[in-house]
């Protein structure tokens, strides 16, 4: 059981007692962000990735080198039990709708087909108050915290909601570092913790490392 | 003896229209400053700092969704190239 002490103004279990939360891919964006939350205390934590570890996986996501060849969710749930005490729930299953999703849904896929699919699953469902969908590239990161009711933010993010084919080509080589990972999970993990709090979440963040620059929507809710 | 007068000029640029500083960033590549006229558009503030977006770039202007034909306005302005990145493993 972890001590909360040194958040305790900042978030308390209190906040997140009845939170569930769904993280629908387990990589670079997914591992960290798990485990983020369960160390800021979310309670219940379901995880969805149908892949295994592989050796080019390890240096930018959130697994050990012992990890190779395991179920990313078996390892990732070994690794929030050993690093904070929690059992999560695990499906080593590509998610396609096969669960009716509720509470707040991340998503952490490879493609925008992925999001679109999952996307369908989660417009228009007054169970699912905050749905985060962050895409990474490089050193650049895309941030979309929106509320899967709200007209407005549908809108917007359907506007952001490109095809696999106007998506950006990187060279294999050029598409994920560890520090970018660690950030983005940073921002998802706080974004959650405004949701928890009731405080105005943003409903895109955009960043590059590279450049060092940094743009938020500046249309809160 | 006659003294000269001496009058102090000022940009006449300065005198037409404002200027402001504006601060170009392709995201994951580079960025560059430049001063315009305000009002001058995102497309021609990119073409005078050499940059011609590409396909699979959105445009930002200030943190907003913008065009090419947008007019920028005074203070602090960023426009931002922005790839459309699809990445998450």
């Amino acid at each position: 059981m972890l001590d909360f002490w040194r958040q305790l103004d900042i978030l308390s279990p209190e906040d997140l007692k009845d939170l569930r939360v769904t993280v629908i891919g387990c990589g670079g964006i997914g591992s960290p962000t798990v485990l983020a939350l369960a160390k800021m205390g979310v309670p219940n934590l379901i995880v969805y990735d149908d892949d295994s570890i592989e050796p080019h996986n390890l240096p930018n996501q959130f697994y050990r080198i012992t990890d190779l060849g395991k179920k990313k969710v078996e390892a990732l749930g070994e690794i929030v039990e050993e690093y904070a005490g929690l059992k999560i729930e695990k499906r080593p299953e590509r998610f396609k709708g096969q669960h009716p999703l509720s509470g707040v849904v991340i998503s952490g896929v490879d493609t925008m087909g992925s999001r679109k699919e999952i996307w369908k699953h989660i417009k228009y469902k007054p169970g699912i108050p905050l749905y985060i969908d962050a895409r990474m590239g490089g050193e650049v990161a895309r941030i979309y915290s929106i509320n899967p009711c709200d007209p407005d933010d549908i809108e917007f993010y359907e506007s952001m909601l490109y095809d696999d084919a106007e998506a950006t080509e990187l060279r294999c080589t050029a598409r994920a570092i560890i520090y970018n990972v660690f950030i983005i999970a940073g921002l998802i993990a706080n974004q959650v913790k405004k949701f928890a709090r009731a405080e105005k979440v943003v409903r895109e963040i955009i960043f590059d490392l590279k450049t060092l620059t940094f743009t938020v929507d500046k249309e809160r809710r | 003896m006659e003294r000269k007068t001496v009058t102090q000029t000022t940009n006449p640029l300065e005198t037409l229209q404002k200027l402001t500083k504006v601060k170009i960033a392709r995201l994951g590549e580079e960025v560059v400053e430049r001063v315009f006229p305000v009002g001058t558009t995102v497309k021609d503030a990119l073409e005078a700092a050499g940059i011609t977006p590409r396909k699979d770039e959105e445009i930002r202007l200030d943190g907003k969704p913008a065009d090419l034909n947008a007019p920028i306005q005074e203070d602090e302005v960023i426009v931002t190239l922005v790839p459309r990145i699809e990445g998450g493993k």
